[in-house]
Parts: structure tokens; C-alpha cells; sequence
């Protein structure tokens, strides 16, 4: 735990860990333009590393703004191009509120729990179904 | 019945750091205020949202596009309204205006937040001014977050 307010109110935690064959990310504290630089450099290694399949779990976010919301969705466009599959887990709060005012559910599946994340992903992949933009996953 | 929480009036102004580092200290401070002046979750969670997007922008168009030197971050709430205008002297071009489109498209995702979380927004330049309405009755809380979202006010479509 770190004492300082200062320091919490602008920080984000970040970190993967492999479940399946999932990547999961999570993230803790403020998903916004201050803090772009720590999650962009993860998701851009993990889809160099070649990983198809991203969980990003938001339940321990406690802000987002217009960047993160951006980010998202370059994220979803990036795994799509890679016939890979991206979801989110578990938004709450407002953190909820701002995704749903701004129709991201439409876009980019939001999951309750890894697990289910997890198991959508999988039967996404197995299906084999087309992508918006004509493409099958193989 | 619930009684109508007393805000209390609060004027605050500053010349902003022109950094990431200045403008997360000048939102900071100015949520702190406007904490202090009594205002509800909802209501401060909107206007942090909006002010932050207002600061981003400043920087992102004014200072590091535009050549502005100086934001400056006016605030001031009262019993029914709190007024936030953020300003910079740069050479900002067509500011986008927030539609849905732009919004999809990638700029103008700030401006669609600070239209969505506010009661009134308006934008010039390097100017933005906006207004979130104070109401304690949640019928007809215009504001309230989760109103917007049952209206369906969304942007991906």
C-alpha cells in the first residue's frame, strides 16, 4: 500500500500473468492519458510475442478517460487484424458507466469474470467466425 | 426526505504547469476544492472527467501543437452550478466538435466525454467552457450518470 495520495491519484499498476492460453492483464488505479505510456508498451509486447488472445481485467480501475477509451478500442482493431480475440472483465463504478455510456460492450465483449472471459474467448476462437471485415479466424 | 446537501460557494483560479505532471496537479487540486465545497460522487466524478479532458486537450492542441506557453484554469461553484473554463493562448486549428463520428474516429473523443458528462459545453479556440448543473432532486438529475446511459447516448455503434 502506498501512504501517499499524490502519488496513488495519477500511479496505475500494471501486470500479466498466463492463464490458459490467455494473456491476462490487469490493471489497478487510473487508466488515462498520464498513465498511456505503462499500458501501450505491455499490449505492444504481447502482440509481438504473437499472444491471439487478451483478457485485460479493469476491476481494480478507478478512472478512465477519452485516451483509455481509445486505447481500448485500438487494442480490439489490433487483435482483430491478428484473428486474435480481445474482452474485457469486470469494469465497475463509473469505470463501467463511462464504457457502456460510450457503447464499447457493441464493440469489444465485457466478461464478469476471467474465467467466463476466458471460455468467451475460446469459443470465439473455435468457431472460426467471420470478422467484420470478411476475414475467418483461423 | 432527503435533505438538500448545502454546497458551498467557491472561486478558485490558476495558472497551469503546462506538463502532464502540472495539469494532473491542477486537476487535483481543483477536485479537492470542489470535494471540499461539498459536492456528491456523481457530481464529482463528472466534473473531474471533464476538467481532466479540458486540461488534456490544452496540452495536447495548445501547448504541444499549438505553441501555447500558458492554461489557464478558472472554477467556480455555487448551490446550483458548477462553471469550469480551461483556456490557452495557443494556435489552436479546428478544435473537432464531439460528434459520434469523431468520436470514432479518434479525435474529438474528450470533447464527446465533456458534452456527455455535462449540462452545458462549449468550446472556441483554445477555449472550453462548461457548465454541470447541481440538482439534488434524482428524478430530474439531468446529469446523473446512469440516466445517461439508459438514454442510450452511446458512441459505438
Amino acid at each position: 500500500m502506498n501512504p501517499e495520495t499524490t502519488a496513488t491519484e495519477t500511479a496505475m499498476q500494471i501486470e500479466r500473468s498466463v492463464l490458459q492460453d490467455a494473456v491476462v492483464v490487469r490493471i489497478e488505479g487510473r487508466f488515462e492519458f498520464g498513465t498511456r505510456h505503462d499500458y501501450k508498451r505491455l499490449i505492444g509486447q504481447i502482440v509481438q510475442e504473437g499472444h491471439r488472445r487478451l483478457v485485460l481485467d479493469l476491476e481494480g480501475v478507478t478512472f478512465v478517460d477519452s485516451s483509455a477509451l481509445g486505447l481500448l478500442l485500438l487494442t480490439d482493431q489490433n487483435f482483430k487484424l491478428q484473428k486474435g480475440h480481445f474482452s474485457l472483465v469486470n469494469p465497475t463504478g463509473y469505470v463501467r458507466q463511462v464504457i457502456e455510456l460510450a457503447n464499447l460492450p457493441r464493440v469489444i465483449p465485457v466478461y464478469d469474470s476471467i474465467g467466463e472471459a476466458i471460455a468467451g474467448n475460446a469459443e470465439a476462437i473455435a468457431l472460426r467466425t467471420p470478422t467484420s471485415s470478411g476475414v475467418t479466424i483461423q | 426526505m432527503t435533505q438538500t446537501p448545502s454546497i458551498q460557494s467557491w472561486r478558485g483560479c490558476e495558472d497551469v504547469v503546462p506538463t502532464e505532471d502540472g495539469i494532473a496537479a491542477a486537476r487535483a487540486r481543483a477536485v479537492e476544492a470542489m470535494e471540499r465545497a461539498g459536492l456528491d460522487a456523481d457530481d464529482l466524478f463528472a466534473i473531474e472527467l471533464c476538467l481532466h479532458e479540458a486540461l488534456v486537450n490544452a496540452l495536447v492542441h495548445g501547448v504541444r501543437n499549438g505553441g501555447a506557453s500558458q492554461i489557464l484554469l478558472s472554477y467556480e461553484i455555487d448551490r446550483r452550478h458548477v462553471r469550469v473554463v480551461v483556456d490557452d493562448d495557443g494556435a489552436n486549428g479546428e478544435l473537432p466538435n464531439g460528434s459520434r463520428n469523431e468520436f470514432q474516429a479518434g479525435p474529438g473523443r474528450g470533447l464527446w466525454l465533456m458534452r456527455a458528462f455535462t449540462s452545458r459545453m462549449h468550446s472556441e479556440g483554445g477555449l472550453v467552457a462548461m457548465e454541470l448543473d447541481l440538482d439534488s432532486d434524482p428524478v430530474s438529475h439531468s446529469n446523473h450518470i446512469s440516466k445517461k446511459v439508459e438514454r442510450g447516448l452511446g458512441v459505438v455503434c
